[in-house]
């Protein structure tokens, strides 16, 4: 019973913290990062419930990313449709797509899954590249409307144009995020995933429809990023095909890597872990005039992998004995 | 009254041919051993009976009901279950969790029900519930309840079986093929093995078991089927296979009943 | 115009023949050790980097010659540190998605390292033909695109020729179709893997000379080609030197044809939408799994 307060005291402490830190740190640029890192806390954990949980190396999310962020853009700038909606809209869609791309997975695992759907990835980037009706092609979108205001008083409407108030806004799509992802692996669903992982075989014998399990997972897991792209459009409000790139896709894998595959935190320490460091490597490259962010990513996930499987999660279990990570279920 | 039913079950792989012809019944309660020497069919023909692999002539009747070509998981949910040679355990989850997940999401739901289903409260949904419970007792038949939160691959190699069987069981099944279930155990271990096998047969569930260890087939048989390249060479009870000569001879001069 | 269609199936047989050297390295390690190595292209930019550097010292000849000899031992010196330090430990520990994974932070560090040390802006490789062409029958073409062709030829049978006319390259064969049984036949598995693995990346790295004569040479080359080798070995069945000699080819010729008649734009998708195909039919590939 007093565990429970203290649960929940925690959680009420942090979330305090991350409210008022807005305030605390005012530097704009310094809030930039901070919504930056939500964004990505959101799509890397989305990736970590195909790879890690579900065991599907998928090295297309970018596209699922973009998918949802040209979605919405596009529906606000052509249709004049709320940003609000459009953020939906560009999940359902890419949640559409999601599903499009499990269906290969069904028969596939390993490196062909590994391929087929970075070849899913960059056709559609091509696309993007090519369709310059659509997407202006290599120029990208540019103007793209931001969350549209909301009306509290006579005179008084909160815009979203600021990163602060972008911040709340984008911090509170976070925690709902990961409020449903935390109940979606903690339950039934979430064992079945993890035993669908550990042994496919094993797990179709004991009367689980992989096939089912592995097509609702790409939807729930493209919507998910479907839906961080739609925040990244509006906050940003520009748009290019690099979005899609592969890069991306490889950030993301190594934020979830480093903060450990398979956990819940694990990701979103990721996230945030690499977002802030690659801003703060941004000024020593500076410094040293090189661009060695991107080597130090190489050369960090390679360190984890041989040596940190389970990332900055698994260091700090190793260190502080594993009952907490028996009670992780 | 019959249970399970082979009929004319036939598998070939490109132009070898791993099952010819072969037809089997096995009746409610017994225990049908299945022996033969290595590469004769044995898995072939639980990879058939199971789903995970469709005959191409032939039918698999359970209970008057044709199963043919159904999936792994359908054939699990009518009610056979099965263990693998190569275990199949969920390595990185406890042994707890590798018997829940038997117990649970076995029931064809809609994707929406599916994801709406993880936001009840746990009271009503089955793990810590029902589930726990369960998983109790079929870890307590085994006598693996001591190593519930061990990791599954963190068991020595006789107890990943038997929490293969527990898992196994879990799903209710009427039927249990049994994939060399004694294979890698030292003499007490097999003692052991053979004890679960009767009190799982005891509970009403009828077993087909592929063997090499002879003592485990001859002990808790009711009746024996031999197959060789292929074929069923020999059926009957085990004192008669013991002594029928095609049997000797296809196992080479009789040495698999040294063991004896 | 049936003369501009055999002109494209020429040029797709040439561009297709370095395509299976690029590939030929990437299955043969796949098929040993079972490792998808995800560098493999960034592999085969230092190899054209190699060839750059060596050409600006040596000129004509004998500087085309070194360069391809330096490249070829320089990324297979690379491939064994790699293999060594990186890959070898992961063969214990049998989790496929921890290889790409390692494999992609190799790909990542190798290209951005190659940034740093050699520049971003594009550079040419000059051949020892000086760009000279030539007139065939039905088509025409560069001097050193038919020197690349026959090259690739060539290293690839001296490759067939090892492997099934030596005791070393018969012991690699064995190590690919059965691990343990090499093993229990004595067959230092260790050492196949070191060897493997040197001279898949020195495949790669020849590759690369030859692939620089075709496009521009920038550190993030190697994202394409690793993709492209890949998509070839699945076509042919990952393991499989014959599937990738026919793959490459088949890569090559349909992105002529495709390129010219349908898009350009799109050329480079046509090897993803054919292995997507044919993995939607056969999971395995064309050639299977355990084929060679």
């Amino acid at each position: 019973m007093k565990s429970r307060w203290l649960k929940w005291g925690k959680i009420i402490l942090l979330f305090g913290v991350l409210f008022a830190l807005p305030s605390a740190i005012t530097d704009r640029y310094f809030q930039h990062i901070m919504v930056l890192s939500c964004i990505y806390v959101i799509l890397a954990s989305s990736w970590n419930l195909l790879a890690g949980y579900s065991g599907l190396l998928n090295l297309g999310h970018a596209a699922f990313f973009g998918i949802g962020a040209y979605s919405s853009a596009l529906l606000a700038i052509h249709t004049g449709l709320s940003p609000w909606l459009g953020l939906l809209v560009g999940a359902v869609i890419s949640a559409l797509f999601g599903v499009g791309l499990g269906v290969p997975a069904l028969r596939l695992r390993g490196p062909y899954l590994a391929i087929v759907t970075i070849g899913f990835s960059e056709i559609i980037r091509l696309v993007s590249m090519n369709w310059v009706d659509l997407t202006r092609g290599s120029l990208g979108l540019s103007e793209i409307p931001p969350l549209t205001p909301i009306k509290l008083a006579q005179n008084f409407q909160l815009g979203f144009v600021t990163e602060r108030n972008a911040y709340y806004v984008i911090l509170i799509c976070t925690i709902l995020t990961l409020f449903v992802i935390r109940k979606l692996v903690k339950s039934e669903f979430g064992l079945t995933l993890e035993s669908m992982r550990e042994e496919e075989d094993g797990a179709e014998s004991i009367g689980i429809n992989t096939s089912q399990y592995k097509l609702v997972i790409f939807m729930i897991s493209a919507f998910i990023a479907g839906f961080a792209g739609g925040l990244y459009a509006h906050y940003v409000r520009l748009l290019s095909p690099e979005t899609l790139s592969l890069h991306e896709t490889f950030t993301v894998l190594t934020m979830v890597a480093v903060g450990g595959i398979g956990t819940f935190v694990g990701p979103i320490i990721g996230a945030v872990f690499l977002t802030v460091l690659s801003e703060a490597l941004r000024f020593f490259e500076e410094a040293i005039n090189l661009d060695i962010r991107m080597v130090i990513y190489g050369a960090l996930l390679m360190v984890t992998i041989l040596f940190m499987r389970k990332g900055i999660v698994g260091v700090y279990y190793s260190l502080f004995g594993s009952h907490a990570e028996e009670r992780e279920r | 009254m019959m249970v399970f039913q082979g009929i004319h079950l036939t598998k070939m792989f490109g132009g070898l041919c791993a099952l010819n012809d072969v037809s089997f019944d096995l009746k409610a309660g017994e225990i049908l051993g299945l022996i033969g020497p290595n590469g004769a069919g044995k898995t072939t023909l639980i990879n058939l009976l199971s789903g995970f692999m469709v005959p191409n002539r032939g039918r698999v009747m359970f209970l008057d009901r044709d199963v043919t070509g159904m999936k792994p998981h359908m054939i699990n949910r009518i009610g056979i279950s099965r263990t693998f040679q190569i275990m199949k355990t969920f390595p990185k989850l406890t042994v707890q969790d590798n018997v829940r997940s038997a117990l649970v999401n076995r029931k064809d739901r809609s994707a929406l029900r599916l994801v709406l289903d993880c936001f009840k409260r746990p009271a009503k949904s089955q793990i810590g519930g029902v589930a726990d419970e369960k998983a109790t007792d079929l870890l307590e038949l085994v006598g693996l309840y001591g190593f519930r939160n061990q990791l599954a691959e963190n068991l020595p190699y006789a107890y990943c079986k038997r929490l293969e069987m527990a898992r196994s069981l879990a799903t209710k099944p009427k039927v249990l093929l049994l994939d060399e279930p004694s294979s890698g155990l030292n003499p007490r271990e097999v003692n052991e093995q053979i004890e679960l096998i009767r009190k799982i047969n005891g509970q009403g569930i009828s077993i087909l078991i592929i063997e090499h260890v002879m003592k485990v087939i001859m002990n808790i048989s009711s009746r024996i089927m031999v197959l060789n390249y292929g074929e069923k060479i020999a059926d009957g009870l085990p004192e008669e296979i013991y002594r029928d000569q095609r049997v000797i001879d296809a196992y080479l001069g009789g040495e698999a009943s040294a063991e004896h | 115009m049936e003369s501009l269609f055999l002109q494209q199936i020429a040029n797709g047989l040439i561009i297709g023949s370095i395509y299976c050297l690029m590939a030929v390295g990437l299955t043969m390690i796949f098929g040993v050790m079972k490792i998808s190595n995800f560098a493999h292209g960034d592999f085969l930019m230092l190899g054209s980097y190699f060839a750059i550097y060596t050409t600006l010292c040596l000129t004509g000849w004998v500087g085309w010659i070194s360069a391809m000899f330096i490249a070829a031992v320089g990324v297979g010196i690379i491939g064994f540190l790699a293999e060594r330090w990186l890959f070898r430990p992961m063969m214990l520990r049998n989790a496929d998605i921890d290889v790409l994974m390692l494999s992609i932070g190799l790909s990542i560090f190798i290209a951005n390292a190659a940034h740093v040390l050699f520049g971003s802006s594009p550079k040419m490789l000059t051949d020892p033909f000086r760009s000279q062409n030539i007139d065939l029958f039905f088509f025409s073409t560069s001097l050193i695109r038919i020197f690349s062709f026959f090259l690739s030829v060539l290293a690839i049978i001296v490759l067939q020729v090892f492997l099934t006319r030596t005791k070393t390259g018969t012991a690699i064969r064995a190590t690919s179709q059965n691990r343990n049984a090499s093993m229990l036949m004595g067959i230092d598995t260790g050492l196949i893997f070191g060897l493997t693995f040197v001279i898949g990346s020195a495949f790669a790295g020849l590759s690369g000379v030859l692939y620089g004569t075709i496009v521009t040479i920038t550190p993030t080359m190697g994202g394409l080609p690793t993709l492209k080798a890949f998509a070839i070995t699945i076509m042919g069945g990952m393991g499989s030197i014959k599937g990738a000699i026919y793959g490459g080819l088949i890569l090559g010729i349909a992105e002529a044809l495709g390129g010219n008649y349908i898009s350009m734009d799109y050329k480079n998708a046509i090897g993803f939408i054919i292995i997507i195909v044919i993995l939607l039919f056969m999971p395995e590939g064309l050639f299977g799994r355990k084929g060679r």
